[in-house]
């Protein structure tokens, strides 16, 4: 595990302590997100997903499927209800906090979110190398980080000089390094063909079967069919299905 | 905070590194502020030794009225006798007088002869106490003498040195405006600079916020590359001023030395130089840190 500044954690309200199950991970209670007066991307949602679960979040395009990983990622926050993650209400984090938060969370982007100007083992080893984890361990950790994914030999390499399929697996190394306790991921093979869909989602299964919590947003019905696992399906903001 | 510090330094050289026709920019406003107000500051720091030597030579001059009889001289010289602040008072004749003029200014003392009498009143030559106590016994000594109603006139060297002050401060303060204004418009074309920088790398600053760069890591580079420009400006407006300083004494400074009495020109102490480069990488690092301002 790599050395992390420990933040504490938010003390939770009489209600939040009510509500909040140690089982759960992630509690969506009445979660409601609007842009624009009258117009919901989310709607009235409500759902857990318990510690150690693999859930599929899907849905048309305009479901909600990015808002909510966006509400997760704290990148915004709800117009009412609340979004609970390992006992921490989100929209009560302040700035440092926020930070903290997404340290401990190991989030997949669909565009991969890579910095082109840095290697791939500058990519893995930045934030933690700014947490003030040493060289040594960093090195380590970055090295079997890779080995998971499968790019061990690449790590002196730039990511324009990688394919899609390479890129995500850099992203999904980045994630893992710190060891997170929830993994998100917005259409994580969005961008990547067939077989290439098949390797990641087959990452995301082994990380998964380590005992971290994975949500992934998709829309790849084939897929979510081949792996089996719980879906919650939304429409226009509005959670129509869970199974 | 050694790894953040590493961090924001090697980001930072790299940012000057990439973008240096803007860093030379900056430079240059940044050092044009600089060497003004170390400029002023020099001029202040000599002027003010300058009026220190005078202020220690303080003198009155006491002239009598002409014709004045022997005891309206007593009279003064009494008075003088017993002034506190008073070191020294020397009796100067009208033919004394007469006589240091001649000696003095040679081309006029043809003069003198042609007015057909002398034309110097009697005087007295008065030393005082160095300091501010014999600048207020001064000036109740001149009010004093001026009441026995045999003087004609008292000059105070002390007053022409307070005006000499009191324009210097004046000067000070334009200089100081004109070092602020200065101050002001590098502070602004470093922040601006360092704004572009930040626009140049948003993607990658958005980046780093979401994978939880802690912002003091985001912000780190920006300070760090302010401190740098404001550093190296302020570096660089010393040395040209050290070297303009170093030229002017070579040529000037014997003539300024014997003018004033000084043992030598001076340039700015190591202290007042450690403070003008402290202050430029503080106001380098807050235009950074401005710069680099996001609220998420």
């Amino acid at each position: 595990m790599l050395a992390q500044t420990a933040r504490p954690v938010p003390a939770l309200s009489n209600w939040e302590l009510l509500v909040y199950s140690p089982r759960s991970v992630i509690e969506a209670h009445h979660l409601t997100k609007d842009y624009r007066p009258g117009i919901h991307a989310l709607k009235d949602l409500s759902f857990e997903v318990e510690k150690g679960e693999f859930v599929f979040l899907t849905g048309p395009s305009g479901a909600g499927k990015s808002t909510l990983l966006r509400l997760l990622l704290r990148a915004d926050v709800p117009s009412s209800g609340d979004l609970v993650v390992n006992g921490r209400n989100l929209a009560r984090l302040n700035g440092p906090q926020v930070q903290a938060y997404r340290r401990s969370v190991g989030f997949v982007f669909q565009d991969f979110k890579l910095i082109p100007r840095k290697t791939v083992y500058d990519n893995i080893a930045l934030v933690p190398r700014l947490m003030g984890a040493s060289e040594h361990q960093l090195r380590r950790r970055a090295t079997q980080a890779l080995a998971e994914v499968g790019l061990a030999e690449r790590v002196d390499a730039f990511p324009l000089e990688l394919s899609g399929g390479e890129q995500q697996r850099v992203a999904i190394a980045r994630a893992l390094v710190s060891d997170p306790l929830i993994f998100l991921a917005d259409e994580p093979t969005g961008n990547l063909d067939p077989v290439l869909s098949l390797e990641v989602m087959t990452l995301f299964r082994s990380i998964n079967a380590r005992g971290t919590t994975v949500l992934i947003a998709t829309h790849d019905r084939a897929l979510i069919r081949h792996l089996g696992k719980r879906v919650i399906t939304l429409d226009h903001g509005k959670m129509v299905d869970t199974k | 905070m050694m790894a953040l510090a590493r961090y924001s330094l090697s980001e930072a050289l790299v940012s000057l590194r990439r973008s240096w026709r803007t860093t030379v920019f900056a430079l240059v406003t940044v050092t044009a502020a600089v060497f003004v107000a170390a400029t002023a500051l020099l001029v202040s720091v000599n002027a003010r030794e300058v009026f220190a030597r005078l202020g220690t030579a303080s003198e009155l001059t006491v002239y009598l009225k002409q014709g004045a009889s022997e005891s309206e001289r007593d009279r003064v010289e009494r008075v003088l006798a017993q002034a506190p602040g008073v070191t020294s008072h020397q009796f100067v004749s009208s033919a004394e007088a007469l006589r240091r003029f001649v000696v003095d200014v040679p081309d006029l003392a043809s003069l003198t002869t042609s007015l057909g009498e002398n034309p110097f009143p009697p005087s007295f030559e008065v030393r005082l106490t160095p300091g501010p106590e014999g600048d207020a016994a001064a000036r109740t000594l001149a009010n004093a003498l001026t009441q026995t109603g045999s003087v004609e006139d008292v000059r105070y060297d002390r007053q022409v040195i307070d005006r000499l002050l009191t324009g210097l401060t004046v000067m000070e303060r334009v200089g100081a405006v004109l070092a602020g204004v200065l101050a002001l418009a590098a502070v602004l074309t470093v922040t601006s600079v360092l704004r572009l920088s930040y626009q140049t790398r948003y993607n990658e600053i958005s980046i780093m916020y979401l994978v939880g760069a802690p912002p003091r890591a985001i912000r780190g580079p920006f300070v760090a590359e302010g401190m740098i420009q404001a550093l190296v400006g302020g570096a660089l407006a010393i040395g040209v001023l050290g070297l303009a300083f170093s030229t002017f004494r070579t040529h000037y400074g014997q003539i300024v030395v014997d003018a004033f009495g000084l043992s030598d020109v001076l340039f700015l102490s190591p202290l007042w130089i450690l403070g003008l480069l402290v202050l430029s990488a503080l106001v380098g690092g807050l235009a950074g840190l401005a710069a680099a301002w996001r609220e998420r």
